[in-house]
Parts: C-alpha cells; sequence; structure tokens
C-alpha cells in the first residue's frame, strides 16, 4: 500500500529475476549512468560501449532465472560491463587469440584539479610536469580509484570487479593515494607561486 | 568505530565514513569530524591533508545526457521484444510431427502477420490498495494510482508519444515532441512538464505541476480551443458540462502519491470510492449523498480512522459486510 520507493538489492534483483519488467527498469535506470561512464573509460569508442552495455542488459534479461542471488546489483554490472568491454575491446583491436589477456586494457581519468590547472593558465612546462607524473599512476591504480571515488564501492566490491584479492585492492588504493598526494602538493605549489607568494 | 588517531593520511582519505563527512556532510559526521580536529593538534592536520586529498581526487564526469538514456533504454526494449517474438516461432517448431509442424507454420504465419500489423501495446495496472511507478520508453515516469490503467504502443512511441489513461495518474514528462495523454473524457498534450490526470467515469481533473499543458474534451464543439494550464492551475468537468479552472498549492506536496488524500467540496460520493480504491474494499452506499460535500484530509493507513474521519461530520454511520464497507444514516 505505502509506495515502495526504497528497495534492497536483494529484493529488487528477486523480483527482477521473477520476470517483473519495471524491476528491470529500474535496475537500468538506476546504474545506467554509472556503467556508461566506466565503459567509456577503457575505450574511446563509444558506439561499442553503448553495444556492450546494450548487450550486457539484454543478456541479463534473457537469463534472468538461472542468475545468481546477488546484495550489489551495481558491483554485479560493473564488473560484467569490464569484462565484456576488455574482451571485445581486444577483438576490436584483432589481439585475435583463444585466451583474453584480462591485462591489456586502458583506463584513462581526468581528475578535478587538473581542470584548475588549465584555467589558472599554469606554463606548458609545467603542465607536462604533472601529466608525467599523473601516468605514473597504473591503469590498476586509476581503476581502483575511479571504483572507490567515483562508483563508491568498497574495498570487497573492488576486489571482485577487478577480480584481485582484497589485500591488493587495499594496497593499490594506498599506493595510488599517496603518488596522488604527492602530485596534489606539487599543484598546491604551482597555484601558490602564480598567485605571487 | 575504528581508531582514527593511529590512521595515515591516506588510511583516513580512503575511509567511507571519513569521505561521506568531505562529500556529504551532515551534522552526525561533522560533529564527529570537527571534534577530533579540535581534541588533537597533530590529527587536526592530518585531517586537514586527506580532506584536500579526497576533494582532488573527485572524479571530473560529464553527465550522461536524459536523452542517450532514453535512446538506449529503447535500444534495449525493441530487441528484447524481438528477441521474444522469435523464441515464440522457435518453440513452436521444434515438434516432431510433420502435421503439427505444418499446422504450426501455418499458425506461426498467421501469428506473425498479426505481430506484424498488431500495434505492441504495453499495459501498465495498478489493482486496487496497490501504487504503481514504473518509466517509460522515453524514461518519462508515471505513478499510477490504485485502481487506474495506462496502455501505450511502443512502436509507434518514437514518432507518437501517446498513452491511453483511465484512472488517475502523475506524470514527469522528459522535453521533447508532444506528449499525450487520452482519456475517454479529455486528451492532456504537454511538451515536457509534470502534471496530475484523474479521469474515472464521469469525473475528470488536470492539475499543472510544471511547464504548460493544453486540456481539450472528448465532446468538444469545434470551434472550441483548448484550455492552457500554467504551474498551480488545474481544471475539473462540471457537472453541468464545461471545464472550470481553479488554483491549487503546487508546493505542497501532500497528495495521493505520498498516501495522503486532501479533499475541498468534493463531492462524497468520490470520496468514498476513493477509500475503497485505497483499501481494497467494495463499496455500497444506503443513503443518498447527492450534494453532500466533504472537506478534509484522511491518510491510506488505517481504515477505521479514514472512515471515522470522513462519516462522523457528515452523520453518517459504516460498518463491514466481509469486503464491503456499507454506509448509511446515522439514526
Amino acid at each position: 500500500m505505502i509506495l515502495t520507493l526504497i528497495m534492497s538489492d536483494k529484493q529488487i534483483w528477486g523480483k527482477f529475476k521473477s520476470g517483473d519488467r519495471e524491476a528491470f527498469s529500474q535496475i537500468f535506470h538506476e546504474h545506467i549512468k554509472v556503467l556508461y561512464t566506466y565503459g567509456n573509460k577503457f575505450t574511446r569508442d563509444t558506439q561499442l560501449v553503448e553495444d556492450s552495455v546494450q548487450d550486457l542488459f539484454f543478456e541479463i534479461w534473457q537469463k534472468r532465472e538461472n542468475l545468481g542471488e546477488t546484495d550489489s546489483i551495481r558491483r554485479y554490472l560493473l564488473g560484467s560491463l569490464r569484462r565484456k568491454i576488455i574482451r571485445q575491446d581486444q577483438r576490436a583491436k584483432k589481439y585475435i587469440s583463444d585466451q583474453v589477456e584480462m591485462d591489456t586494457y586502458d583506463f584513462q581519468v581526468e581528475f578535478t584539479f587538473e581542470t584548475l590547472l588549465i584555467e589558472k593558465e599554469i606554463s606548458e612546462e609545467n603542465q607536462q610536469k604533472i601529466s608525467l607524473a599523473l601516468n605514473k599512476l597504473s591503469k590498476r591504480q586509476k581503476e581502483a580509484i575511479y571504483l572507490k571515488f567515483y562508483a563508491e564501492m568498497d574495498y570487497q566490491q573492488i576486489a571482485k570487479i577487478m577480480q584481485l584479492n582484497y589485500q591488493s585492492v587495499r594496497n593499490l588504493v594506498h599506493t595510488s593515494l599517496k603518488k596522488l598526494r604527492q602530485i596534489l602538493a606539487m599543484v598546491i605549489i604551482l597555484l601558490l607561486s602564480i598567485l605571487g607568494f | 568505530m575504528a581508531d582514527y588517531s593511529t590512521y595515515s593520511i591516506e588510511e583516513l582519505a580512503a575511509d567511507p565514513y571519513f569521505c561521506r563527512w568531505v562529500l556529504y556532510p551532515d551534522a552526525e559526521t561533522k560533529a564527529f569530524w570537527e571534534q577530533r580536529q579540535n581534541a588533537d593538534l597533530k590529527e587536526a592536520e592530518k585531517i586537514v591533508q586527506a580532506r584536500q586529498l579526497v576533494l582532488a581526487v573527485q572524479i571530473k564526469e560529464t553527465e550522461v545526457p536524459d536523452e542517450k538514456v532514453a535512446q538506449m533504454w529503447a535500444n534495449l526494449q525493441m530487441q528484447i521484444d524481438e528477441a521474444e517474438a522469435g523464441a515464440a516461432k522457435i518453440r513452436t517448431l521444434s515438434s516432431k510431427s510433420w502435421y503439427i509442424a505444418i499446422a504450426a507454420s501455418v499458425i506461426l504465419l498467421v501469428g506473425l502477420f498479426f505481430i506484424i500489423l498488431r500495434p505492441q501495446s504495453v499495459t501498465h495496472i495498478a489493482a486496487k490498495g496497490e501504487r504503481q511507478q514504473f518509466f517509460l520508453p522515453d524514461s518519462s515516469e508515471v505513478i499510477l494510482n490504485a485502481d487506474s490503467k495506462l496502455v501505450y504502443d511502443v512502436k509507434k512511441w518514437e514518432e507518437d508519444r501517446v498513452v491511453e489513461l483511465s484512472g488517475e495518474g502523475f506524470f514527469e514528462v522528459k522535453k521533447g515532441s508532444t506528449f499525450r495523454v487520452e482519456t475517454a473524457m479529455g486528451d492532456v498534450e504537454v511538451l515536457g512538464t509534470s502534471f496530475n490526470v484523474l479521469a474515472r467515469k464521469e469525473q475528470f481533473k488536470v492539475e499543472c505541476f510544471t511547464g504548460k499543458v493544453a486540456v481539450t474534451r472528448k465532446e468538444v464543439k469545434v470551434n472550441e480551443s483548448p484550455t492552457l494550464l500554467i504551474p498551480g492551475e488545474a481544471v475539473e468537468q462540471q457537472e453541468e458540462g464545461g471545464l472550470a479552472k481553479e488554483n491549487f498549492e503546487v508546493a505542497v506536496h501532500e497528495d495521493w502519491r505520498v498516501g495522503i488524500f486532501h479533499y475541498e467540496d468534493e463531492e462524497v460520493k468520490y470520496v468514498f470510492e476513493e477509500i475503497a480504491r485505497q483499501f481494497d474494499r467494495q463499496l455500497r452506499l444506503e443513503v443518498g449523498l447527492e450534494g453532500r460535500d466533504f472537506s478534509g484530509k484522511f491518510t491510506n493507513k488505517n481504515l477505521d480512522s479514514t472512515l471515522h474521519q470522513v462519516c462522523w461530520p457528515l452523520s453518517l454511520e459504516y460498518k463491514y459486510e466481509g469486503n464491503t464497507i456499507v454506509v448509511k444514516s446515522k439514526k
């Protein structure tokens, strides 16, 4: 009788598995934006991302009865999309082999403070210094940071998505935060010097 | 709670409770972290640095436009509809007997013929005592009140955003081409806005919450132009015919969508009908109620208190006969 706006992931997943189209629609609309932006970090081919997202939702609808339980729909979708895109992208780039190398992928992110640098008109030399420092972050480190701070996943969930163990994810996040802190210190000094301190 | 005094800057920045304070501060997190900052200078320095770090690593993300989402949803629905039509075909043909196979193909051909020509309609029904919330293919949102039905054609959706409504529904329409709600009493046309439509038997009422709404009556003289509504305006079908404009408070969102029913000089008959719908009961009125009005508010939480609220001021009595609410005059 009361409007059921807030349902747990478990409940809504159960409804979806029993063929409820409204639950399916709700799942799609709740996660589509995060999935789409996450997918686009792996490749510049937006059509590939769109196709993969559509495939993913089509597949889970087709085999909904055989899917397992999940307590985090977002984690499940992010992990499935990741595998799909990496596989597709390799095919597109003609890495044709029987074994898919889950490690040959790319992951590009842009942090908010980078825009700040462009706005403040920092010299090209200094900008290069910073992007060089940022490039020292591995794709795994960037991805872990992305999942933690943008998709708001916890260590356990990131571990499942990236197919790593819990401790490696913890280490990934910590070392990347350490590197980012050094870069940030550099940026702050630069900005202060521009302001004439 | 973890022992935060031993945390490094990185550990703090990665802590969900810490991030909650930095990104979405509320009274609780604010009190907690400010107290820690005040308590220990060394820790205060770490907190400041960790906070800077969390803010700096926010990732720049361009918002995915709603049109993109709507387009992806429409593509997905089309793929599913096609697959489901195809699956029916495969199942029929897997029969071993030739006779059945031939008969099946004939049926299939006829069936396909119908599938192709038939409009592909989607129906949403909210039963009595229930409410339904869902999205249309363009991501427009609909909430259906109890005992209401909405039908639309998926195939024609791209070129024509039209839904048929009987009952009551609240619409939050995404911007785009004209969006039309057809009812037995009249049509409502909008471009992108939110509004409420009530269309039951002889009742017809449209309330505009945002944007602009055009209302056309079904039995209209050729030269009658549609009634235009701006936010806060409503029209209601009058017994003597014609639509009457009135004003309402847009800011007050206490209405059926949150289980609150508000009436001002409403015919009592309609009020009792709404109660029966909300609580999934039958209704028998053993008393002439013509011309009697009700003003007041009730919720859909407790049937007895609701009935009492409506009956008492009008000197009416109610009792239950099985699943039926019986209303009569007080002796």
